[in-house]
Formats: C-alpha cells, structure tokens, sequence
C-alpha cells in the first residue's frame, strides 16, 4: 500500500511538457491551459544574422510572456555532439542567448552525429557503442557540464543503419555515459517503438538493464510508417501502446520530472491546434492523473 | 584515422552519393548496400523538400510547375554545403538558384530571397522581364504564366517597402 501511494504521488510531480516553437497565439494560449512546461528547441527558433545564427527575438518575447505560469528545458537537435571531428558551437552559442532570456529547468541533446566535417547529415546518426564513442562523449558531456552548471540529458535516437561491431549493449553504453559523466537520460518512447518494430529491439530487455534511476524526462510522440520502416517523424498523436510503454517507464523509477507529447512544427497543420490540445489532456488523464 | 571517423566521412558519403570505397570494410560495405541507407538518404531528402517548401514558397511553386523541384534540391544539397539552420539553409539554395540560367527561376529565387533578407533590414534590387505581381499571382494561383513583356522591363526594390518601377525597354537597332 505504501509503495503503491509512494509511486502515485511520484507520478504527480511528474510535469507534462510540449513543443512549442512560437509563431502560433492559438497553439500558445490552448496548451497554456493543459501543460506545465514548455520544451524549447534552439535550433528551430534560430535565424541568421551576418552568417551566424542568433534566437528570434519575437519568439523569446513570446516565451518571457509565458513565464509566470510555465516552466522551461531546452531540447537540441544540431549540438551534433557524436561528430568524430567536432561538434557544432554555434548551438552552444544559441543556448548561450536562451539562458540569458529563459530560466531552464535542464537541457539535452541527442545522443547523435548531425554533421560531419562541418557537413549537414540532414538526418540524424547513432553513436556506435564503443569505447571510442564513449570516450569522445564523455570528454563533451564533460565539457557542457562545466560550462553550464546545469543538468545535462542526453537522448537516445532511432537506429536506422545496420549497426557497426559493438562493445556495448545499449543499455550498458548509456549505463556507462550516465556512471562516468553523471549526465541524465531522456528515454523516448516512441524512439523505442521505432527500433522494435524496424528490427526487432528488445525494448524490455533494455529497460530492465537500463539504470532507470537516470531517466529524468520521457518522451512520447506519433509518427507514421513508410516503406516497411517505422519513422521518427513526430506527426501524430501517440498511439496507445506508446502511452502504455511510458506508463511502464514512469511507474518504474520515481525519478522521472517530465513527460513531453513532441510534435514537429510542420505537423500543426495536419493535426489541428484542437487534436494537440486534446492529446496533451488524453497524455496527462492517461499518465498522470 | 580513428574507426569512428572513417565511419561517419563515409556514411557522409553515402547520404551525399558521392565516392565511397567500402572494400575491405565488411560494415561499410553491408551499409552500403542496404535498404536502410535508402530510406535514410528518402529521410534526408524528404526534410530537405519539407524545409525548402516551407522557406522559399514561391520558388518552391516554380520548380515544382515546372518539375524541376526534386532536381535541384537533390543537386543543392549534394554538391553544396547547407548550413543546419533552416533559414541560412533557404537563403543558399536561393542565392544558388539566383546565378540559374532559366531568368524567371533566376527573378523568383532573387526576389524571394530579397524578402527573407528585408526581414533583417536589407535591401535588394531585382530586375524583372514581366510584371513580378503577375508572376507570383499566376504561381500563388496556378494560373498561366505570364510572358515576358515584349516592351517594359521591372525594377523592383525589396526594403522597409515594395517599390517596382516599370521602365520602357530599349531596343538596340542594328
């Protein structure tokens, strides 16, 4: 009984979050009424200025004014923090300019490779796990730490290549990233779904060797099949089993902070500002009530 | 060069369709005949149609009316270097389209980008062969093309303001 009260009253701190990337007041005022906190991604709010990019200063205005009643993490796609050569520092530079404006609860990345030698991949690659790899992340996770004194997450992509020789499971590749880095983790659910159903992840066996004690942010989201593989393209609303794969996650650690329904800006108008907003209400009656 | 730099140059390679030599590697040469590679370069490429559609709108309207849309994102982005940040990206794929040959692409990508960078106080002055309010009425619309005037040609400044000043054209009698 005390175990049971111990796991419910966990998962009522557990806030909900969405994307939300500016641009749309009726996106903006609807999941204000339903979300906690808000998941900002550098990238996707950044213009260029003299070559360089630099945040919209329209769309920082916009988070400013939701900051009395929401609470923000910062989520990034091109820190590229896998690239053999280097990774990319203007994304640091952008996250420079969003800490300065927006009070962040953490950050993260993607545990990934979106350039290399300066190249846009235009798609994301998964780390080989390796102890090359994990040298080369530590050293970076390392780094970020130090900069920003801030919790730093890192999470876990879709695998769409055959794999290189590996030296790790993947569980005991993010096991070991999170023991000798001390960074957190974002598991992503539907990223799970993906690698099962594109070849045959053991999705609970890696859940039962994952240290879920650093799991601080789970990721749920829907996407859409094609040519025989299941895509990380967040373009719908989630599926049931997502949302039950989730409440596995969840109900599995109490250290989990933050649940985030994804969705790319280029989907709102397929699904309609009215089907995210009852999807964000579906996700917190389904999880966190 | 370390394993992990000989694996992502290469698949960088790959995703690009540029010269690979896989041989002796049993991975490389495994990825580089997979279905997998194939939806991942069918990924990029899809991004690539969905950023470019959503930046560079009427430019976009030509290429495709034209079907000539696939090609030049497919040549953009192979052979050139696009930054990750999506407007950055938008402006060299018209700065590219801007030195084309065909002069309405040339007029359309020129302008277009002369909009994206009016955002940021710049101006830009292009010079048209038909009236551009037609052209983008005929694109937005998917109506017939105007022709290029046979008597005026158009010099439209992009700034704080629209201005487009028609000017008869001067013919050169041998």
């Amino acid at each position: 009984m005390r175990a049971a009260l111990v796991a419910l009253a966990c998962l009522l701190m557990v806030l909900l979050a969405t994307t939300y990337e500016g641009d749309s007041p009726e996106l903006r005022a609807g999941i204000m009424e339903v979300v906690d906190a808000i998941e900002i991604a550098p990238d996707t709010i950044a213009t260029t200025v003299g070559g360089h990019p630099e945040l919209r200063g329209d769309v920082l205005e916009e988070y400013e004014s939701m900051a009395s009643r929401m609470r923000f993490v910062a989520h990034g796609v091109g820190l590229s923090i896998g690239s053999y050569d280097n990774w990319n520092s203007d994304y640091l530079g952008l996250l420079d300019q969003l800490m300065e404006r927006v009070e962040l609860d953490w950050h993260s990345e993607h545990l990934a490779c979106t350039t290399v030698d300066g190249e846009n991949l235009g798609t994301m690659l998964a780390m080989p796990r390796t102890r090359e790899s994990l040298d080369l992340l530590y050293e970076r996770v390392d780094r970020i730490q130090t900069r920003y004194r801030k919790e730093f997450l890192l999470e876990h992509v879709i695998r769409l290549l055959p794999e290189p020789e590996a030296e790790f499971t993947d569980a005991g590749f993010l096991n070991e990233l999170v023991r000798r880095s001390g960074c957190g983790l974002i598991i992503d659910a539907y990223n799970l779904e993906c690698d099962r159903f594109n070849y045959g992840f053991d999705v609970q066996g890696f859940l039962s060797e994952l240290n879920l004690d650093a799991v601080r942010e789970i990721h749920v989201a829907g996407g859409s099949t094609q040519a025989g593989f299941q895509l990380d393209i967040h373009s719908r609303v989630t599926a049931d089993s997502t949302l039950e794969l989730a409440r596995a996650i969840l109900t599995s650690t109490s250290n989990v902070r933050m649940l985030t329904y994804e969705f790319l800006r280029e989907a709102i108008p397929s699904l309609g500002v009215d089907a995210i907003i009852a999807e964000l209400k579906r996700i917190r009656g389904a999880l966190l009530s | 060069m370390s394993r992990l730099a000989t694996q992502q140059r290469a698949v960088l390679a790959m995703l690009k369709n540029r010269p690979c030599d896989a041989s002796g590697d049993d991975w490389l040469m495994l990825i580089s005949q997979s279905r997998e590679l194939v939806m991942l370069r069918e990924i990029a490429r899809w991004w690539r149609q969905y950023q470019v559609a959503g930046q560079c709108r009427f430019t976009t309207l030509l290429l495709k009316r034209t079907g000539r849309f696939e090609e030049a994102i497919n040549r953009y982005f192979e052979d050139d270097c696009p930054s990750p940040y999506m407007e950055e990206m938008a402006r060299g794929f018209l700065r590219t389209l801007g030195a084309h040959g065909d002069e309405l692409l040339r007029q359309v990508a020129r302008t277009e980008l002369g909009l994206i960078e009016a955002k940021q106080g710049r101006r830009t002055d292009v010079d048209w062969d038909r009236h551009p309010d037609m052209v983008f009425a005929a694109l937005d619309n998917g109506t017939e093309m105007p022709s290029r005037d046979e008597h005026y040609d158009y010099h439209l400044t992009i700034g704080q303001a629209l201005r487009c000043i028609r000017r008869r054209r001067v013919t050169v009698k041998e």
